[in-house]
């Protein structure tokens, strides 16, 4: 957003260099950076929409600002990776204002974070969004009284109407420090008591060793009893600090909460608040919250039929089974529905033009370039038009309104059941599904859930079972050329991600706390707005436009040449070995090999190939089961680390093979 | 009556409200449950209780969330009132 102010008199004196948006979840954080900026981020409604920050340039007053958008987190202390991304750009420095955006609707929740904020000692504007449900609640919401609390800017707005950025805008030279809050005496003397141990292993205040007060980082060891790994990053000193005192507590020498011995102590761990700070800052918080808000009707849980909301009604378990199956079901129809309906409409507004090119065709000489071009061109054309296209494209559709009406975390909720056999929480679904669409986002999306064990699982079922849009048009499309069996294709994908997951979740239990833990914000049901399900469908189609279509236009030619040119005749000899194993020819082996490549090329070499509908069934099944794509691989890679990433993959091939095997022997 | 009696969250059925008076798992899980505002003393209305110990959802204030059951068992409340009540 531009917003000219020529009058430079009214400049303030000094506006911030790098801005950063912090919030909890789905509170509205990249509607405002979108608006800011105009950054075209994610915005869905559910919590865990952002899982990385980004970047965008705010012009004002002559000057290029940079904002940040980060990933919601409910506090500081919060320990997904996701939030923890948010944590170590405020732990890292170099911002040098926040806009906490805060929702208005929660508004006791969401000051938690604000109060931690202030800890931080960077200014500070508190942008209160959402006022428009907040008004509908009955909530009215007192701004002058809560500045004065706080001590910092608050700006009421309604992000997705842009009502209140303009004077958000105008008044990001007014960040301000505001008014951290004091804990009770037995705490603030915990905290003193730390703060001096810091001091002695880092004296500098504001030198080049610590940018941070001591009493933020006294706070923060307070609240993280795990080695946080970010801190000691900034910090080394304060490993061997944190490492001598988990010592004492290891000799008993002083209590494991507060590392010394204060007004709690002699009844050690028992009546010791476990996390005093927490506690206090939650009634803090609620406290500010009840002193600033009036009105607002209580909602209740009504037992009839009349006065229940579609919310009331989703929230009951057996309609929101019902509603999960029949999206479960309609989505698949709708695929099926509009690949066929393309497919026909693209082979009939193309067959006229590909006669035309045939004829043409024929007048180049055998095996001439120009002829293989104008043969194989157009297939690796109307492939990705004809079924890729309308395949991605109507499972983003559908996959942004799932996103935007809040329909997801409550499948979530309803799934979790039968999630936790595989080891995982029920939030394990929106990735899952994600997963569908294309697995790079979908990867980087296990980042909210609350474990490593469940991202590992997730992540090989991911990479292993779940075919994404492009792979699973393909694989459809292939499989009617050659009358493959499909039901025995998506049974063995569906058998594989079953015995996977089943199988993982029972070696991997007791590693992480699991299935006890759930928890998950649901929140409130909104009516998707068309324009940004398009918006996030065109975003997302820009993979197909600059992956898919080059690659399988490309390879298609490639392919044609070097079957035509007898170039891969070699792999004949691979015949009767690959036969005796897994009943397909050479060739064929071959295409399924490429899978390490690129997933979705290896049907296309299959196209070229001569195939028994046998071959067919057993030859795409494998692919279907194989290693993802490169980039995420690569992804893979950097979420879980080089060995993880490998096993993933490892397991991955084995499992292409062995299924390849397994048909081989079961398939008449 | 039914104020004195201490309970667990499973307890409770769609429509009671009750506040929270321990919970009793680890810190890992407390932490969880205060990040989205529910701590001892706190007033939440359950929403519905999934079957064959599937999560139980609860409203807090403007909030809704749904916890596991293991988790949710651990949640001890005194209940303030029952479905029907009003
Ligand atoms: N009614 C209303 N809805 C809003 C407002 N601002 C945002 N929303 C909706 O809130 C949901 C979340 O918005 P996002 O911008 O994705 O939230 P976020 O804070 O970036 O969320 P995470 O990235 O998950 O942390 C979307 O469905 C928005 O349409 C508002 O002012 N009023
Ligand atoms: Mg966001």
């Amino acid at each position: 957003m531009e917003v000219a102010t020529d009058d430079a008199a009214m400049r303030p004196a000094r506006l911030p260099r790098t801005i950063a948006l912090v919030g909890q979840p789905n509170v509205g954080k990249s509607v405002v950076m979108n608006a800011l900026t105009g950054t075209k981020a994610f915005v869905s409604n559910y919590p865990g929409t952002t899982v990385e920050i980004t970047e965008g340039t705010l012009v004002y007053a002559g000057r290029r600002i940079k904002v940040i958008d980060t990933p919601g987190t409910y506090s500081l202390h919060s320990d997904t990776e996701d939030q923890r991304v948010t944590q170590r750009v405020l732990l890292e420095g170099g911002v040098d204002l926040i806009i906490n955006v805060v929702d208005a609707t929660n508004l006791a929740r969401n000051l938690y974070l604000t109060l931690q904020l202030l800890d931080l000692g960077i200014p500070l504007i508190a942008a209160l969004n959402q006022v428009d449900r907040a008004k509908s609640a009955g909530l009215e919401i007192d701004v002058k009284k809560l500045e004065d609390i706080l001590g910092v800017p608050v700006v009421p707005l309604v992000a997705t109407k842009g009502e209140g950025l303009g004077e958000l805008v105008s008044s990001i030279g007014r960040g301000r420090m505001g008014k951290p809050i004091r804990f009770s005496d037995q705490v603030e003397e915990v905290i003193a008591h730390l703060e001096r141990e810091i001091e002695k292993v880092i004296p500098e205040v504001k030198g080049r060793r610590r940018s941070h007060a001591s009493r933020v980082l006294a706070i923060h060891l307070m609240e993280h009893d795990r080695v946080d790994e970010d801190l000691f990053e900034v910090y080394p000193e304060l490993r061997t600090l944190v490492e001598s005192l988990q010592r004492q507590v290891g000799a008993g020498a002083v209590c494991s909460r507060c590392y010394r011995s204060c007004a709690f102590c002699p009844a050690r761990d028992k009546e010791h608040p476990s996390f005093p700070t927490c506690l206090e800052r939650t009634a803090q918080a609620r406290a500010i919250a009840f002193q600033v808000t009036s009105g607002g009707i209580t909602r209740t849980v009504p037992g009839g039929i009349r006065g229940r909301t579609i919310e009331d009604w989703l929230d009951i378990p057996t309609v929101g089974v019902v509603v999960t199956g029949l999206t479960a079901c309609f989505s698949y129809k709708l695929v099926a529905f509009v690949m066929d309906l393309f497919d026909r409409l693209v082979i009939m507004a193309t067959s006229p033009l590909l006669q035309w090119i045939t004829s043409l065709a024929a007048r180049f000489p055998e095996g001439s370039f120009a002829g293989l071009l104008l043969t194989s061109l157009p297939e690796g054309l109307i492939l990705p038009f004809s079924v890729v296209f309308p395949a991605m494209f109507t499972i983003y559709m559908l996959m942004g309104f799932l996103e935007d009406t809040g329909l997801l975390p409550r499948m979530a909720v309803t799934l979790h059941r039968l999630t936790s056999f595989l080891g995982v929480p029920g939030q394990a679904v929106v990735p899952l599904i994600l997963g569908f669409g294309c697995r790079a986002p979908a990867v980087l999306a296990t980042r909210s859930l609350p474990d490593r064990r469940s991202r590992f699982i997730v992540l090989t079922l991911l990479s292993m079972a779940v075919p994404c849009a492009a792979s699973l048009a393909i694989i459809t499309s292939v499989s009617q050329v050659f009358n493959a069996n499909l039901l025995v294709v998506y049974g063995v994908a569906g058998a594989v991600f079953t015995a996977t997951g089943l199988t993982m979740g029972r070696l991997l239990r007791g590693e992480g706390e699991g299935e006890g833990e759930f928890v998950l914000e649901v929140p409130p049901l909104r009516w998707p707005s068309l324009s940004n399900v398009w918006r996030k469908s065109r975003m997302r189609m820009s993979e197909f436009f600059l992956h898919v279509l080059p690659l399988l236009a490309g390879v298609s030619v490639v392919l044609r040449y070097l079957v035509s040119g007898g170039y891969l005749s070699f792999l004949s000899a691979l015949g009767p070995v690959t036969s005796r194993l897994f009943g397909v020819r050479g060739e064929v082996f071959a295409a399924v090999a490429m899978t390490i490549v690129q997933r979705y090329l290896a049907p296309m070499v299959l196209l070229n190939l001569p195939l028994t509908s046998r071959e067919a069934t057993i030859a795409v099944s494998m692919v279907s089961l194989s290693m993802p794509c490169t980039p995420v691989s690569v992804l893979l890679v950097k979420e879980m680390g080089l060995r993880t990433a490998l096993f993933i993959l490892m397991l991955a091939l084995g499992v292409s093979l062995g299924v390849g095997l397994v048909l081989n022997v079961v398939l008449p | 009556m039914w104020a004195k009696a201490e309970l667990s969250l499973t307890d409770l059925k769609p429509g009671d409200t009750a506040e929270v008076i321990s919970i009793r798992k680890g810190r890992r899980a407390q932490m969880r449950l205060l990040e989205l505002g529910i701590t001892p003393g706190t007033r939440i209305t359950v929403v519905a209780a999934h079957p064959l110990r599937g999560p139980v959802v609860v409203r807090v204030g403007m909030l809704e969330a749904a916890l596991g059951w293991g988790l949710a068992s651990s949640v001890r409340v005194r209940r303030l009132s029952q479905a029907g009540d009003l």
